[in-house]
């Protein structure tokens, strides 16, 4: 068994292009993965953020037709 | 009939080519892609390694072929892919097909690295040095500079549809380099071994070793399929972020709704 993981006399070279390849593969796939996972945190925070500023300057609106009315009844 | 079918097609095109259904079927697609790409090269990595015969010159050093083959294949491939979607893009003005090139590049550049690597490190113990300046070797240098020169221009424009004209027109321009990679061992004198598997008349590869290599060169395609879906799934969300779609696709995959 141990004889053929050893690959003659050539075990450095086979393992480590096997092992490279297992490692620059494997970080072209979990990089998009985690670009996700940033990305969707990002646009949720950012549509989170749009959506307070629209209820605030929805607020302040409502809040600048009451004084009008207020004053209007004045 | 043919108009039918013509329509069908044109259909399938405008759907693929709107972002929106681009992303889902996308989805639908890459764990097929994945799956398969997994199972093949796991299969083709325990055939090349352990079933198939060692050489009679390069005894089990050659074994190497399997990940270098392959991956310098993938390298010309994916670049081929990059060129031609830059022109669809130059010509018919298809977003897409700037997505699909510029999410290209780093997986081009990965395997164009894997081939470099490989290649040298297989060459250390049968020609006795990592490195020679041959031609096949040296063009294939110049193809990973095309790759990083691509990516170093995307990111140096800041308008993204100017960056994207000028990475295609680069990347169509590079084209000359790869029939240079393709015939280099055959127009100069050369230590790198000869075409062994694309001569017309008979590969002059055994069988034994000739299946895993196919297994790996077809897993290799699968997974560039699904690496490059899924960097294009995530370059259209964030260059269609203020679409309506996108904010719903955001509210169903974090479960987090805003008003």
């Amino acid at each position: 068994m141990a004889e053929l993981f050893q690959m003659g006399k050539y075990g450095a070279y086979v393992w480590s292009s096997y092992g490279l390849a297992v490692i620059v593969m494997g970080y072209v796939v979990i990089k998009p993965v985690m670009d996700k996972k940033t990305l969707l945190k990002d646009l949720m925070m950012k549509y989170r953020r749009e959506s307070h500023q629209r209820i605030e300057s929805h607020q302040h609106i409502e809040s600048q037709q009451n004084k009008n009315q207020e004053q209007e009844s004045l | 009939m043919i108009k039918a079918i013509m329509a069908f097609l044109v259909k399938v095109f405008y759907q693929l080519a709107s972002p929106k259904h681009f992303y889902r079927i996308a989805g639908k697609l890459i764990p097929w892609f994945g799956w398969f790409a997994a199972v093949l090269l796991i299969a083709g990595s325990i055939d090349g390694l352990f079933i198939a015969p060692v050489d009679y010159q390069q005894g089990d050093s050659y074994r190497i072929i399997f990940i270098h083959v392959p991956a310098a294949w993938m390298s010309m491939f994916i670049y081929m892919v990059m060129a031609t979607s830059g022109a669809i893009a130059l010509i018919w003005k298809i977003k897409l097909a700037d997505v699909i090139a510029s999410s290209s590049a780093p997986i081009g550049a990965a395997f164009t690295f894997l081939a470099l690597v490989t290649g040298s490190i297989w060459g250390k113990p049968m020609w006795g040095a990592w490195w020679v300046w041959d031609a096949r070797l040296t063009s294939e240098l110049i193809l990973l500079f095309l790759y990083l020169g691509y990516m170093a221009l995307e990111s140096a424009i800041e308008d993204p549809r100017a960056a994207a004209r000028a990475c295609a027109i680069l990347a169509i321009v590079g084209v000359v380099n790869i029939p240079i990679i393709h015939y280099s061992v055959e127009w100069w004198n050369t230590l790198h071994q000869g075409a062994t598997v694309s001569k017309m008349d008979k590969p002059s590869i055994h069988l034994s070793m000739l299946i895993p290599l196919l297994l790996m060169a077809v897993g290799f395609k699968l997974y560039y399929a699904a690496a490059v879906l899924s960097r294009a799934r995530n370059k259209v969300l964030l260059t269609e972020q203020n679409r309506s779609w996108v904010k719903e696709v955001v509210e169903l995959e974090t479960g987090v709704k805003h008003g």
